[in-house]
């Protein structure tokens, strides 16, 4: 819906029910698989390594959407809201790569 | 000064005659907070000023021996910290208080106790740093508070400053908060982010950029904090803490703090120039975009800080390149400027010297920022005098100046008496003598070698003929800050009235009475352009000249007493300076542990309670006594902005 | 009628105001985050993260703030229904949730500290503490303003023109839990 700024035009009712207490229950049980295969992959032996981080990163950032934008409503909100929350998460990953690449802290003990 | 609108000028209620101490004290206008601000901002100007003339005494000869280096290192340190979190900052909050609101066509800011929050939360900040002076002496660390300086030293000095600026912080992040809401939610019909004044545009990326980097010094405020008395290890070098992560995460902060100080100036200067100019000004979305530029590279440059500090040749390399690029978006800002002045019919008023001053003194300031893109160059500069030269030209010359063009700019709309022009001109020309003569010095001391921070120096050294200008022209500041104080006092009492609109202004807040009613507008303005009051006032000929029309776009409370007009306001609440109280309570208490348990038990005990009537304030009395009612008893932490803000005067004026 | 407040794009004042502060928040933790990830093989001679971390009891508390946010989504969703027996139910939930993981934490720190790592430890020691000992006052502070939602539930009944606070503190609870989402994948997860 609102992902343009059209935003102008949109009014709290219209995203006002969405989704259902089903949604949500089928989101958590979602959300509970996710974080059982993340705890899962780091006892596999042998799936170590990079291919381990970027797995563990790359659920972690599923979950970490998938709150915001369902159970936060964020995707049904106007863009001024998606802008803010995005670009300041955006702006903290930018930020923080850059310090710790500066004390060379962030790839060498992954 | 052409008062061309008809309306007859009302003569100003003092604002401080309505209400008492206690209207004062409860007050949720956004107009009497403004004016708050303003005047606590200005006081503390003084205190900080007064410590730089010690400085200035000091160094003024060489083994200057008014004040010991103990003392030194105090005064350059509440010097620092006074101007750039108790004065540039609150008195921009000031301005941004009092017009942001008026300036969107809106009735007050969203959340109006907040707003008062935010501003006892500033004073009481500010309260708890200075009274370190009774207690202990002044914070000593210097304002950047570098570790081992701030972590290591065992009096409680240190503690006053990071506790202090936490609490200074807390209030900035609730006004920015309140502004973003502000300026996205209460803007008046037809008010497209577009058509706002420049001024707002700047407040609003300065709220964004205290949003963003507020919360960064907190978490390096908090590892001092806990530091100096929990026993954590993150600034201790000998056992693998690291004191550079406090300087990336102080200039983290401060870089984008710089921009939060000279933003709000560029913003006044924005207005103050067409007016004066008579001519639009020039090239408004590229200013906009330039201030929106300015503050998102602003996250991009800390490191330039901290060149010295050993970052490696790629990270110095990227930082340079990213400084040297902002120079772009200033740059654009400085053409547009003097675009805006190009070919306009000029008034040379007193906020119009203190404008072109602010562009003349900011473009030298903006110039030797470049010279420390460049590394090499950097390295030798680093810490010493010309540093100072440089952001004394782009704070004082710039951000200083500024605020005074919007001093003098506003001040008729404010008080509802102008300022004295001629006494004007004088406090203008000795501040722009006594500034240079102060701060141009510099650059060749630190040239010379003259590092900052320093009690005192040697003879011999070649760097005494320049010291000694520099100390006569800070007492020309000062006796220009005198002339000013006499100035202000004087057109309070008996200058003359302001009316309406004094300066034929552009802008939403010259169409109200001078000082406005209490709820700014009787009828919500319809906005049809960007300054919009100008294009209701003046339409064109065949030449393009502005050829004043019929009308009268004034708002109509400007010409009848504002009791005609039955508008809906947020009653008072004190509630927010009690939950300020408990704020520092607590704060004192956590300096003198175990003892201070008990303290900070009763400032929890206040806040819980300020917390908790805050709270159900809006369920007891609820607010809305005209029947446009569902949704606004209120039980949160968020004011009722809704109810408070729709009585509108087809409603009250029945 | 509702002049100054719908002229602006529709744009939920409360909301706004709420989106604005979580963006600065996420620049917070970022912070906090950070020096963990700095400090994290500092360990002064004390305990490391592979030493310490108990991955299978923090994956259950981490699941049980997981299904906190799903206990607040329900009761975000009944107080837009304007059920009252629904909101409080999952209101109380969603608090008791927080307590249980609370009390997790609580229980994690006493056995760290028992096996050597203290505030003063280490670098290490104190980066923990503060991102995870802040993340948890973060917590309890919503458990503090769940409880008072439930307690107001009881006595006045939270309708929908009753403000907007459910949707508030709903919103600031999701934003904890996502913060934990990180911190589990990155200080935990990726620590051992």
């Amino acid at each position: 819906m609102a992902t343009e700024s059209t935003a102008v035009e949109t009014t709290e009712e219209e995203h006002a029910d969405h989704l259902s207490p089903a949604n949500y229950w089928m989101i958590a049980l979602f959300l509970a698989i996710v974080t059982a295969v993340e705890v899962a992959i780091t006892y596999i032996p042998g799936y170590d390594g990079a291919l381990l981080v970027t797995s563990l990163i790359v659920l972690g950032i599923v979950k970490f959407l998938t709150v915001v934008a369902f159970f936060m409503h964020l995707k049904y909100e106007p863009f001024t809201m998606n802008f803010m929350f995005y670009f300041g998460l955006l702006g903290a990953l930018a930020l923080f790569i850059a310090v710790l690449l500066s004390f060379r802290a962030l790839f060498d003990t992954f | 000064m052409a008062t061309i609108v008809e309306a007859p000028p009302v003569a100003p209620a003092a604002p401080s005659s309505r209400g008492g101490l206690w209207g004062w004290l409860t007050s949720v206008d956004h107009k009497k907070i403004g004016i708050m601000y303003g005047i606590s901002a200005f006081v503390f100007f003084v205190l900080g000023g007064i410590e730089a003339l010690v400085i200035r005494w000091q160094l003024a000869v060489p083994d200057g021996t008014l004040v010991n280096e103990e003392v030194y290192n105090q005064l350059f340190t509440m010097h620092g910290t006074t101007m750039v979190f108790l004065f540039v900052m609150p008195v921009s909050a000031a301005f941004g208080n009092y017009f942001m609101p008026i300036m969107i066509g809106a009735r007050d800011v969203a959340f109006p106790r907040m707003n008062a929050l935010s501003f006892w939360i500033f004073i009481s900040g500010g309260i708890f740093i200075s009274s370190s002076f009774f207690l202990g002496g002044f914070p000593d660390g210097a304002w950047v508070g570098y570790s081992p300086l701030s972590t290591q030293s065992e009096v409680i000095r240190m503690d006053f400053w990071a506790i202090g600026l936490l609490i200074l912080g807390v209030a900035s992040l609730l006004g920015a908060v309140n502004f973003i809401t502000t300026i996205f939610t209460m803007r008046a019909p037809g008010m497209t982010l577009f058509r706002m004044p420049v001024f707002v545009w700047m407040q609003l990326v300065v709220a964004f950029l205290l949003a963003f980097s507020l919360p960064l010094v907190t978490v390096g405020l908090f590892q001092v904090i806990l530091d100096r008395n929990f026993g954590t290890l993150f600034y201790d070098a000998a056992t693998g803490g690291d004191p550079i992560l406090w300087q990336h995460l102080f200039w983290l902060f401060g870089h984008p703090e710089v921009y939060i100080l000279i933003l709000p100036a560029m913003g006044i200067v924005s207005e103050v120039l067409p007016t004066f100019s008579r001519k639009p000004l020039f090239g408004y979305q590229f200013v906009v975009f330039a201030g929106a530029a300015i503050g998102f590279l602003g996250f991009g440059v800390w490191a330039h800080h901290m060149f010295t500090s050993g970052l490696g040749p790629v990270a110095e390399t990227a930082f340079g390149l990213m400084t040297m690029t902002i120079a772009v978006p200033t740059g654009i800002k400085i053409f547009n400027w003097v675009g805006t002045m190009w070919g306009g019919n000029i008034s040379f008023t007193t906020p119009m010297l203190f404008s072109v001053g602010f562009v003349a003194m900011f473009t030298i300031g903006g110039l030797s920022g470049v010279t420390h893109s460049i590394v090499p160059a950097d390295t030798q500069q680093h810490d010493s005098y010309y540093v100072v030269a440089h952001f004394h030209y782009v704070l004082f010359g710039g951000a200083v100046f500024g605020v005074f063009a919007g001093v003098y700019y506003w001040f008729g709309k404010v008080f509802g008496r102008m300022l004295d022009e001629t006494i004007g001109k004088w406090h203008y020309w000795l501040m722009f003598i006594g500034f240079n003569l102060t701060f141009a010095p510099m650059h060749f001391l630190g040239l010379n070698g003259m590092p900052r921070r320093i009690a005192t120096y040697g003879d011999g050294l070649g760097w005494n003929y320049w010291n000694f200008m520099a100390t006569v022209g800070s007492f020309v500041i000062a006796l220009s800050i005198l002339v000013f104080l006499y100035n202000a006092v004087r057109s309070y009492r008996s200058g003359e009235l302001a009316g309406p609109d004094p300066w034929d202004g552009r802008t939403l807040e010259w169409t109200t009475s001078s000082p406005p009613a209490d709820y700014n507008f009787a009828e919500v303005p319809v906005v049809e352009a960007i300054d919009d009051f100008w294009y209701k006032k003046y339409g064109e000929d065949e030449d393009h000249l502005p050829v004043r029309l019929d009308t009268n776009p004034l708002d109509p409370s400007a010409s009848a007493p504002q009791e005609e007009f039955h508008v809906h306001l947020p009653s008072p609440s004190y509630y927010p300076i009690l939950l300020a109280v408990g704020i520092v309570t607590l704060a004192y208490g956590f300096l003198w542990l175990p003892v201070g348990y008990l303290v900070m038990a009763a400032g929890l005990g206040i806040m819980l309670w300020a917390i908790f009537g805050w709270a159900m304030e809006d369920i007891d009395h609820p607010m809305g006594d005209n029947g446009h009612g569902e949704g606004h008893a209120d039980d949160g932490g968020g004011d009722d902005a809704e109810a408070e803000l729709v009585g509108t005067s087809s409603e009250g004026a029945e | 009628m509702a002049v100054a407040h719908t002229t602006s794009g529709g744009l939920d004042i409360r909301k706004t105001a709420m989106w604005s502060f979580l963006a600065s928040e996420l620049m917070f933790f970022g912070a906090l985050i950070s020096t963990f990830l700095l400090y994290r093989g500092r360990t002064n001679g004390g305990p490391d993260a592979e030493e310490l971390f108990d991955i299978p009891f923090t994956s259950v508390s981490s699941f049980v703030l997981l299904m906190s946010s799903l206990t607040m989504v329900l009761a975000h969703n009944a107080w837009e229904r304007n059920d009252q027996r629904q909101l409080r139910l999952w209101l109380l939930s969603t608090a008791g949730l927080g307590l249980v993981f609370l009390g997790g934490q609580f229980y994690e720190f006493s056995t760290f500290v028992h096996e050597g790592l203290k505030l003063d430890t280490s670098p290490f020691g104190s980066s923990f503490y503060m991102l995870t000992g802040f993340h948890g006052a973060h917590v309890a502070v919503g458990v503090l303003m769940l409880s008072a939602m439930s307690i107001l539930s009881f006595r006045v009944g939270l309708t929908k023109s009753r403000g907007m606070n459910v949707e508030l503190v709903a919103l600031y609870w999701h934003f904890v839990d996502i913060v934990w989402i990180v911190i589990f994948t990155v200080v935990y997860l990726l620590q051992v």
